[in-house]
């Protein structure tokens, strides 16, 4: 009996083994990994969970970069940067306007808070200072003051609004400003260039090189970060340095280096085997401090018509000694060279620079100055005559390239595009400006110069003079 | 109710649970190749459009035989059977059949192994035929059953091996069966028969003992050194069986040394005489009980074949006797093996790509019907006529979506675009080395075979705008490069940048210098470019788009699309900017407003709306100030120089001043949108604006001088120009 009892249960437990085999079945489907997930189990306040939980489903792209960011890790959330004063001019009207609906898709009305599009450097400045100050006295903050006080462009009026705003303003800021609506001036938006003229004074965006939602250490410390303003036929630093041998070492090896050492400890040698943009001019080497001021370490402004001091600097007088910044570069030059090779160095680009002032530069410009006083050249308008081009493209174009290649090593843009193409253009400008000193008529001038209808007025805000 | 069960007990039966499991246990293999055969997508028979699980339809396309369409019948019966009721059910009666099978052929061998069919000549006894007979009904019940699931079309037994094996394990089974049925019914009876006629006790000898094994009312006699013992009554020799060891029928003397007891026992029992003096029986056993053993025999071999077929399905015989699709599967093999040793480049890139993966063979994209595209030279060491070139038509096979979205962009109909506006072509201002050098490797060429090849000067090119013998335009791998055809490789803007660049329409140089692009080359090796979840998302794989992020991947709301045409709002590269509806080359079906919203869904992802807006607006305003500043004053003034016959129609470019017309236009006029369109100031200004106002500067002082000298010069000899 208890034989046949033992029997029929095992049979049953065979029979419910069985019946449970599609169950196993169906959980043996997934098989796809499980995907990231983002929980917010933080001690932050509920107004900024709203905004998080809200900002990852309407704007993904920004809550996943903040997620991954230093930020998220120090529990520094969207309102530490964002938030405002419901009364601030600049607050966002367009997140206003969304609490103001009835049917909210997402949030509740109760974690409205009044926040700013716009997030400046003296916001940055409450947890960064340091760096704060030390940008704000940069050519970098400064460029709308350097720009209006060189620039023919802009004071002769000869490009429109909208050609400088998608061009020059991209790079070297807009002054911003509230419209009619209480919206920010679509003329002067978006703009993240670093000498930005903000509506609480401030002066750039800490987001031209830390770039928004990630605002990494590490990226600023590539060249990258730099060459979407300084390249191209006037100014091509990222050219130069690509072609330069630190450069072809970062693209070679760029990869094996570390970027994300923390903030003082980036090591020449040990993180990085060829120097960045950053490590040159930014970033703390041996001795040299580490600055977010770009006006230190150089002892030549290339940029500037005629080379000089960066202490006379018209446009922008550093408050610096030539002396000292050179030291200080040349410290960041010892981390990988030999003193007669960094001295040797400095003696060839204070010779190139010589050059270019005496033989190419001074030479050209006493010609110009020359037909302006003999009236052959009309002085109401620059760009309107070709030699006015040829002079401006001798200095703005070939002569930053032959200075600024050889001050990086880079011997092609040095020599083809620097001091070859030099030679090319004095010789034809000569030979133009003798042709009209010859026939003694004047210039042809380009009449209805196209899109010249710029405003000349200087911005109000830094020439209040 | 465990607990009364003992521990060794509850042992066995899961050990014996997960045996099951892992004979029941089915291994998928994905096979994409059938998608070409179908016309279907992946997403046909699959549950994820790249593979993964089946659906119910693609069991029902296998139990087809590979065949579309499938017939009702075949599709019902696929989703009866995908129910967990059946599932369940066809695992019981599966266990039952096993059970049956062991139990059946346990006995058969215990037959053989312990009694000896020998000793059954005298009939068999009634528990073994009838355990036997029950044995055979429930294998025959339940493998009916479980035949029927497996087997849809008498052809499934013949086209793949598992098929041949159970075919032929069948019929070893009816054999059996026949055997086994006549064993217990006519053979039995006649051995009964003729075992009963029992010989006469003075002519029992060594070779009919047998007939006296005390089965079924026969007298037990057994013999011991020549004399023959009777033990039908003793209790110790029941049935003839003496302790289960010895058997009545037999002689005893050898096995009397093995015995507890000596002979005297024999002293007990009754003595019926000596066996026959000639050893051997004079009589032998009857042609029945021959038959009998043979019988016995056969079966024996039989369940060894049907072990040897179970094995052969079960554990993958080495060579496969039978191939799923006979010919494909040949020549599949074929192409590998060959393509391995003369082309191992093409070889590792396909083993490395996700076709290599899921079997999507050669023959699957190069096979071709038609012979006029066969290439000559492959058919002379093979038999399968392959195509050399592989247009979307074929991958629309399987990517039917993809090919379709393609074949309606301005990519695919790049010639159209190319013939209706360009002066070189239509004036014949480049020749025939040129365009194939220069124009043609990204617009593409018109391919033909002739003699079985690829024509010269039409060949190579992997041109998006190529028009392929089989009348299909475009090409998929200009931009998923051959054998890998990567989808991370087409989402790098390093893709497009082998046409989408120069001074004319420098796309990636724009992307490159953009903050999109810087932010890509600073930390796009650390992005994902390929998810698991197939979904690629801003913030979570990538933080800064590339060229496909904007123009086709899916994103937020915005569906993904291969028409380039889509989200665009504006056609920058037309000589005046227009809507793409108004593009005359190759005007689109779409509605400005509704792509530019789908754009503006892309930024949304990363940028606030008023961002998004502004940025349009600086677009809008760049694309206003060319047209209207730029473009029109210019066009005015070459319009009237025609008009005025200073300016000569005949040729294009062969005076200076169609030249400047062409590169104000077609170089800084594309640059200066194309920059402001992607945020690239450098190009917006200095190889845009900057560079169109000295253009027009010199093109207006050219046409003054023009319009005073009366006529303008031409070029005497215009070089490179294409033969009439």
């Amino acid at each position: 009996m208890r034989r046949s009892m033992l029997f029929v249960r095992s049979i049953a437990v065979i029979i419910l083994l069985m019946l449970s085999v599609p169950i196993f079945d169906a959980l043996a489907q997934q098989n796809f990994a499980k995907v990231k997930e983002f929980r917010i189990e933080r001690s932050i306040p509920p107004e900024a969970v709203a905004c998080i939980e809200c900002h990852r489903q309407t704007t993904p792209g920004i809550f996943g970069d903040w997620a991954s960011s230093r930020h998220a890790n120090a529990n520094i959330n969207c309102l530490d940067c964002h938030l405002v004063r419901s009364g601030d001019q600049d607050v966002a009207k367009g997140h206003e306007k969304y609490y103001a609906r009835k049917d909210l898709p997402y949030g509740e009305q109760k974690y409205k808070v009044s926040i700013a599009a716009v997030v400046t450097p003296k916001d940055c400045s409450r947890c960064h200072p340091d760096e704060v100050i030390q940008y704000s006295r940069s050519k970098h903050a400064n460029t709308i003051e350097i720009m209006w006080k060189l620039d023919p462009w802009l004071n002769k009026g000869m490009n429109s609004d909208n050609e400088r705003k998608v061009g020059c303003y991209h790079c070297h800021g807009t002054v911003l400003a509230i419209d009619d609506n209480g919206r920010l001036d679509s003329t002067t938006w978006p703009n993240v260039g670093v000498g930005r003229l903000n509506m609480d004074g401030s002066k750039g965006s800490c987001t031209s090189c830390h770039s928004r939602h990630r605002f990494s250490v590490s990226e600023a410390r590539r060249p990258e970060a730099c060459d979407s303003c300084h390249l191209g036929p006037d100014h091509p630093q990222i050219e130069i340095y690509e072609e330069s041998k630190h450069g072809t070492i970062y693209k070679a090896f760029g990869d094996e280096f570390n970027f994300s050492a923390a903030a003082g400890t980036w090591s020449p040698g040990t993180d990085y085997r060829a120097p960045t943009c950053a490590a040159c001019h930014m970033s703390g080497s041996g001795k040299v401090m580490g600055t977010h001021d770009v006006t230190e370490r150089i002892s030549w402004e290339t940029q500037a018509p005629l080379t000089v001091r960066p202490s006379d600097f018209q446009a922008f007088p550093s408050g610096g000694d030539w002396l000292v910044e050179r030291e200080k570069m040349k410290n960041v030059c010892r981390a990988c060279h030999g003193d007669s090779w960094i001295d040797d160095f400095y003696q060839g680009f204070d010779k190139a620079v010589e050059e270019y002032n005496e033989i190419y530069y001074k030479p050209a410009k006493e010609m110009l100055d020359n037909l302006y006083e003999k009236k052959l050249l009309d002085k109401t308008k620059y760009f309107d005559e070709h030699l006015e081009l040829q002079f401006y493209e001798l200095w703005h174009h070939e002569g930053r390239r032959a200075r600024m290649g050889v001050m990086m090593m880079a011997p092609d843009y040095a020599w083809w595009h620097g001091f070859y193409e030099c030679k090319a253009r004095f010789n034809e400008f000569m030979e133009e400006a003798d042709e009209l000193i010859e026939s003694g008529q004047a210039a042809h001038i380009y009449r209805n110069y196209p899109n010249s209808t710029g405003d000349t007025g200087r911005p109000k805000q830094i020439f209040s003079e | 109710m465990l607990k009364n069960i003992e521990r060794p007990s509850v042992l066995l039966l899961l050990g014996l649970y997960f045996l099951g499991c892992f004979f029941f246990s089915q291994s998928a293999t994905a096979n994409d190749r059938y998608a070409l055969e179908t016309g279907k997508g992946c997403i046909f028979c699959h549950q994820e459009s790249t593979g993964g699980q089946l659906k119910t339809v693609g069991f029902a396309y296998i139990r087809n035989g590979y065949h579309y369409p499938i017939s009702e019948r075949v599709l019902q019966k696929a989703e009866t059977l995908q129910t967990p009721l059946h599932k369940s059910l066809r695992f019981i009666v599966g266990y039952i059949h096993l059970l049956a099978g062991i139990v059946f052929f346990g006995a058969i061998f215990y037959i053989h192994l312990f009694i000896k069919p020998g000793r059954l000549t005298g009939g068999l006894p009634k528990a073994e035929r009838l355990l036997g007979l029950s044995c055979m009904a429930i294998l025959a019940i339940s493998g009916l059953y479980l035949t029927w699931v497996r087997i849809d079309r008498r052809q499934h037994f013949f086209d793949n091996t598992f098929g041949l094996m159970l075919f032929i394990k069948i019929l070893l089974f009816l054999l059996m069966v026949a055997i086994g049925l006549t064993a217990v019914t006519i053979v039995h009876r006649k051995m009964k028969v003729a075992s009963h006629a029992i010989p006469p006790t003075d002519s029992i000898s060594s070779g009919n003992i047998g007939s006296f094994d005390g089965s079924e009312d026969k007298p037990a006699y057994f013999i011991h050194d020549k004399k023959i013992y009777d033990v039908t009554d003793s209790p110790k020799w029941k049935g003839g069986r003496h302790f289960g060891k010895h058997s009545a029928g037999t002689d005893l003397t050898a096995a009397l040394a093995g015995a507890p007891h000596g002979a005297e026992v024999f002293e007990r029992i009754k003595l019926v005489g000596e066996i026959s003096g000639d050893s051997r029986s004079s009589k032998g056993p009857a042609p029945v009980q021959k038959l009998f053993v043979f019988m016995a025999y056969t079966n024996l071999v039989i369940i060894f074949l049907i072990l040897l077929c179970i094995c052969v399905w079960r554990w993958d015989f080495p060579f496969r006797l039978l191939p799923e699709s006979r010919s494909d599967a040949i020549l599949g093999q074929t192409c590998v093996d060959c393509h391995r040793e003369k082309t191992p480049g093409i070889f590792a890139d396909w083993q490395n790509s996700v076709h290599g993966m899921v079997g999507v063979d050669c023959a699957k994209c190069h096979h071709t019907e038609n012979k006029d595209l066969a290439l000559t030279s492959h058919v002379q060491h093979s038999s399968e006529p392959v195509s050399m070139v592989v247009s979307p038509l074929n991958c629309g096979g399987c990517h039917p979506k993809q090919a379709e979205e393609y074949a309606r962009s301005k990519h695919a109909n790049t010639h159209e675009i190319m013939w209706k506006v360009d002066y070189w072509l239509n004036d014949g201002m480049n020749n025939a080395v040129e365009r194939n050098t220069g124009c043609y490797p990204c617009h593409g060429t018109i391919v033909t075979v002739e003699d079985g090849k690829p024509a010269p000067g039409t060949w190579p090119n992997v041109g998006v705008g190529r028009i392929n013998p089989d009348g299909s335009f475009g090409s998929c791998s200009s931009c998923h490069t051959r054998h890998r055809f990567s989808l991370a490789e087409a989402r790098k803007p390093e893709a497009c940048d082998q046409c989408h660049l120069g001074p004319d329409h420098p796309q990636i140089e724009i992307y490159n210098e953009s903050k999109h692009g810087t932010i890509y080359h600073a930390e796009g090796d650390e992005w994902d470019w390929h998810p698991d979840d197939m979904k690629w998302t801003a913030g979570r794989d990538f933080r800064a788009p590339t060229c496909a992020t904007c123009h086709m991947s899916a994103t937020g709301n915005v569906s993904a699309t291969h028409d380039t045409t889509e989200r665009l709002s504006w056609e920058t590269q037309a000589p005046r900017t227009v809507r793409p509806v108004d593009f005359r080359a190759y005007p689109a079906a779409t509605d400005w407003h509704e792509e530019r919203e789908k754009m503006r869904g892309v930024c949304l992802q990363c940028h606030s709306a008023t961002w998004a807006d502004d940025h349009f607006n600086n677009f809008d305003g760049a694309v206003e100030n060319y047209n209207t500043i730029y473009y029109d004053p210019i066009k005015k003034v070459m319009d009237g120089l025609y008009s005025e016959g200073v300016v000569s129609k005949t040729s294009y470019f062969d005076e200076e001043i169609e030249w400047q017309f062409y590169e104000f236009w077609h170089h800084e006029g594309r640059r200066a949108r194309m920059g402001t369109a992607m945020m690239a100031p450098d190009y917006a200004w200095w190889h845009g604006f900057y560079e169109l106002k000295h253009r027009y500067v010199d093109i207006m002082e050219l046409s003054e001088k023009i319009t005073a000298d009366g006529k303008s010069k031409q070029f005497p000899l215009f070089p490179g120009r294409m033969e009439p």
